[in-house]
């Protein structure tokens, strides 16, 4: 194509006449543009942005009682030889590290923020299970990491030890969301005392200590039902928006 | 866009909060009006998706606003009637906690963020911890939080509470710069606010539309309701006791009462032109001795 055949399609293009669209047509492909803008797919949350807020928002309290409680396991742990010392030593540092976590994933309902949050695009459930998964991950961390400590410096088994680990670590969780549930307990100093009146039974019940691992088994498979099932009630009731704290 | 309330009830055990309520929203301001008990929170909170109607249905374009769920939250702003805050969060952390949970992403959060501080006069004291905060200043970052994202429709449960007057005359400023393309639902006690803000007022009783309308329209439900009368502080005494006093007015020996009644309530009365605060009183006030009469002297 030389420069004539270009230049003569441009005036043939320039000279084609197109009639004006009629006004209703004009408004009708506004209306219909808006309307398509209005449809539009919102865009969803990125998890991981999810995640990164809620660790960000969560209380100092929560992680440092995770450290405090792998530091004292180590600090203690050098007197101990017995299993029955490590088995107390394990339901008294447990219980501490879940102080803090229902009262965490619960915030918005002890602190009167569920009404604000209940209409955020990101779901009050969603939020809930997150939530669970930051804490009951960074939980299981730390009695992972201390079950690990005291199965090598002890030489007792690994499983037996995460078996004992867990067990309060269910009673507490099962405990604080009694209070809120059945009790409809909602301050801070009512979770505070639960755990605190639970870590000094778990404590005494040392005494016991001495019961066959397979009741010990069994024990931690009753007490993680219990806490599944009542963690599941609570997030299927959050679900269906009848949970929510409202005043008045 | 529509938002329809379709025949939606709400129940509560016995009890019936909202009953049978129907009304269709499109861009404005709606301001609610009606007695404590009426229903109007539990409206709002069914209008928001929080609560699920005992009956009938609420629908955003056609579309019911359970089955829109994240959509329609995403077009939601609100502002419930009371409001807690977590102690350790500053201004700045509760606007920008909010706005994570409401999909902004952090640089949208936080430029939204310090243009809404600026806007409530807050911007000073973002660093500050909420719990310092006068019920003003609370109040205030409950209005901005609502609007972190832009939304389409913001429902506001009593805003003006707690706000002194020049912080509500900033308020309807800011209500009336935002309303454009926008369905804006507000309730309030403060009979001004609405009457200076919405462009419909629905009245509320019993958990029941009552009637709906602009200002002078509705206004004119009660325009031979209103009279006004100058008598001696015995006889106030006395019209006091059998009808609704929306004021009195000292002068020497005399009272001036302004009386909300169907009938004349005395020989002299006259009618005059009614305002909200006689029509809200028509409607929601019974017939009680206005303790302000105790204060008149009878010699």
């Amino acid at each position: 194509m030389n420069k004539g055949d270009i230049s003569r399609i441009k005036t043939t293009l320039l000279e084609y006449k197109i009639a004006s669209p009629r006004d209703e047509d004009r408004l009708k492909t506004i209306e219909l543009a808006q309307a398509a803008l209005e449809r539009r797919k919102s865009v969803g949350t990125p998890l991981s942005s999810l995640f990164t807020t809620q660790a960000k928002y969560m209380s100092k309290f929560l992680w440092v009682t995770q450290i405090l409680a792998i530091i004292f396991t180590v600090m203690t742990s050098d007197g101990f030889s017995t299993i029955n010392e490590i088995q107390g030593l394990i339901f008294t540092v447990v219980p501490i590290l879940t102080f803090y976590a229902v009262p965490e994933v619960m915030k918005a309902k002890i602190y009167g923020m569920s009404e604000v949050e209940a209409v955020c695009k990101n779901s009050p459930a969603k939020i809930m299970i997150i939530k669970l998964i930051i804490i009951g991950t960074v939980n299981i961390g730390a009695i992972l990491a201390i079950t690990l400590f005291l199965s090598s410096k002890f030489d007792v088994r690994f499983i037996e030890l995460l078996v004992y680990g867990l067990i309060p670590f269910n009673i507490m969780n099962i405990m604080n969301l009694l209070v809120l549930d059945v009790l409809k307990l909602k301050s801070p100093f009512a979770f505070l005392s639960t755990s605190l009146v639970t870590t000094l039974l778990l404590h005494l019940t040392r005494i016991y200590f001495d019961i066959a691992q397979h009741v010990w088994n069994g024990l931690f498979f009753v007490s993680a039902i219990l806490l599944i099932f009542e963690l599941y009630r609570l997030v299927i009731t959050m679900r269906e928006r009848q949970e929510l704290l409202i005043w008045n | 866009m529509e938002l329809s309330i379709n025949n939606v009830t709400r129940q509560y055990g016995n009890k019936i909060a909202v009953d049978n309520f129907s009304a269709t929203l499109t861009s404005g301001v709606y301001g609610l009006l009606g007695a404590n008990g009426a229903g109007k929170t539990t409206l709002m909170r069914l209008v928001c998706d929080i609560l699920k109607p005992s009956a009938g249905e609420i629908t955003y374009g056609g579309v019911n606003v359970t089955e829109l769920g994240e959509d329609y939250r995403d077009l939601l702003g609100y502002l419930p009637q009371q409001f807690g805050y977590y102690p350790d969060f500053s201004a700045y952390d509760y606007m920008m906690y909010l706005a994570s949970l409401k999909g902004l992403d952090h640089s949208a959060a936080r430029k939204k963020t310090l243009e809404l501080l600026e806007t409530i006069g807050l911007l000073n004291e973002k660093k500050n911890k909420i719990k310092t905060f006068s019920g003003g200043m609370r109040q205030r970052l409950g209005i901005a939080q609502a609007m972190l994202n832009d939304p389409k429709i913001l429902v506001l449960d009593e805003p003006t509470a707690g706000l002194d007057p020049k912080e509500r005359v900033n308020f309807r400023n800011l209500i009336s710069s935002f309303s454009q393309d926008r369905i804006i639902i507000l309730s309030t006690h403060i009979v001004s606010d609405v009457e200076y803000i919405a462009d419909e007022i629905m009245m509320m009783k019993s958990g029941q539309l009552l009637s709906r309308g602009n200002a002078q329209s509705i206004i004119k439900t009660v325009e031979h309701s209103v009279w006004e009368v100058t008598v001696s502080a015995e006889a106030a005494e006395k019209i006091n006791a059998k009808f609704i006093i929306s004021n009195l007015k000292h002068s020497d020996d005399y009272v001036t009462l302004r009386i909300v009644a169907e009938n004349k309530p005395h020989e002299q009365a006259v009618n005059v032109r009614p305002n909200l605060e006689d029509l809200y009183l028509y409607y929601f006030q019974e017939v009680e001795p206005n303790d302000n009469i105790n204060q008149i002297r009878v010699d």
